[in-house]
């Protein structure tokens, strides 16, 4: 019989574990930032399984190290060497970008956590000549990203699907991740041109990551 | 027979004033991940025998037992799956390749029709991950500039999803 005293010395090894409280006073400030990091890896695996190499790019020189954005930020700033990658396939040229704003069809600007677009309206973008934010016409692909330890909450998902309908229509592959779940949001997603529900998206459960990634290269293999 | 010499509000309880002692702010947002509760469909029978029950949704808290499964759950957040982004994330990273441009980057005019020639360097080999602390737009600066991105042992992430499980185990009251 398992007494206090037994669940008192497991709860300890957990909390003081390196990997434990530590990890969360550590990973705490970027865990949102963590989690974009992981999807944008997932998109690389996407595109290296189409069989291309995916080349790391920075902003203003060699992406070594490679910088995500802290905030929503724009496509062309050169305040660090913000880092996004690029590939071409089938003759087209794409970019993975994170945390890149985007001019909505309304003219307002939005952030995509991660997004795959369109390579030569992002080379435009960053002209010196001609600086500006990309419009929603040059995405492929966009997700939000949502790193939760306990149930989603609702209105992020309601926020995710008024930023999808300002997109228009170029946009191809739409899907809202998370680690977590929210069983309404499951049904709120399922309706023609919602986003995907990419729900409990975690390397603990690599089928959903299978799912994700295929999804992907589906898309850019149309 | 009885497994354990506690109920699940004890251990509920235990591991809630451990967590606090340690880092007030991770318990409180455990403790509102536990408050939000859960949806349940109510049944009501219908007067009229002929028709259908009523389903409803009704939203109440956990019991203690659901509340100790959801603090592992919050637990399991931070203490796995963190570092397995991290991890899978460089994973990623390390088979794509670091593009450097042939030329002196000053010397290249941004075309919107072609890619900037590049070598490829590093493909196989980590790449250093770093987020953004200060913004481009903040004002006040103080504290790190930016947060490197380190991996984990895959022993020791192993080793906190055991003792997740143990815990588990230990606080199934269920057949009691």
């Amino acid at each position: 019989m398992a007494t206090l005293q037994d669940l008192e010395n497991a709860i300890d090894t957990l909390l003081n574990h390196p990997l434990g409280v530590s990890q969360y006073q550590l990973v705490q400030r970027v865990e949102e930032k963590a989690y974009e990091a992981y999807v944008f890896g997932l998109c690389l695996r996407a595109v290296r399984e189409l069989g291309v190499t995916p080349i790391l790019r920075g902003n203003t020189g060699v992406p070594a190290p490679f910088v995500f954005r802290g905030a929503p930020g724009q496509i062309h700033s050169r305040g660090r060497n913000y880092g996004y990658a690029e590939f071409t396939l089938n003759g087209q040229d794409f970019e993975i970008q994170a945390g890149v704003e985007f001019k909505g069809t309304s003219g307002m600007t939005h952030e995509l956590d991660v997004c795959i677009m369109r390579g030569s309206d992002a080379r435009a973008c960053r002209n010196p000549q001609s600086l500006d934010d990309p419009v929603s016409a040059s995405l492929i692909c966009g997700w939000e990203c949502k790193f939760y330890a306990g149930n989603l909450d609702k209105g992020l998902g309601r926020a995710f699907v008024g930023l999808i309908a300002d997109m228009g229509t170029n946009l191809r592959l739409s899907g809202f991740c998370s680690n977590s779940t929210h069983p309404q949001l499951l049904k709120y997603f399922q309706p023609d041109r919602r986003p995907h529900p990419h729900f409990r998206l975690t390397p603990l459960e690599s089928s959903n990551e299978d799912i994700f990634v295929n999804q992907i290269k589906g898309e850019l293999k149309k | 027979m009885s497994r354990n010499s506690y109920t699940a509000q004890q251990a509920l309880d235990l591991l809630l004033t451990k967590l606090r002692a340690q880092n007030d702010l991770f318990a409180t947002s455990v403790q509102a991940a536990i408050d939000a509760g859960k949806d349940v469909s109510e049944e009501e029978p219908a007067i009229d025998r002929r028709k259908k029950p009523r389903v409803y949704r009704r939203t109440v808290r956990f019991t203690h037992e659901e509340a100790l499964q959801v603090a592992f759950d919050a637990l399991q957040a931070y203490f796995v799956e963190q570092p397995l982004f991290i991890n899978d994330a460089a994973d990623n990273f390390a088979k794509a390749a670091l593009g450097k441009p042939t030329h002196a980057q000053a010397q290249w005019m941004p075309d919107v029709d072609e890619r900037e020639p590049v070598v490829l360097e590093q493909q196989g080999q980590d790449k250093q991950l770093e987020i953004e602390l200060h913004t481009e737009t903040q004002v006040t600066r103080e504290g790190d500039e930016i947060f490197v991105l380190r991996r984990q042992s895959r022993q020791s992430i192993e080793e906190q999803r055991q003792q997740i499980q143990t815990l588990r185990a230990l606080t199934d009251f269920s057949g009691e």
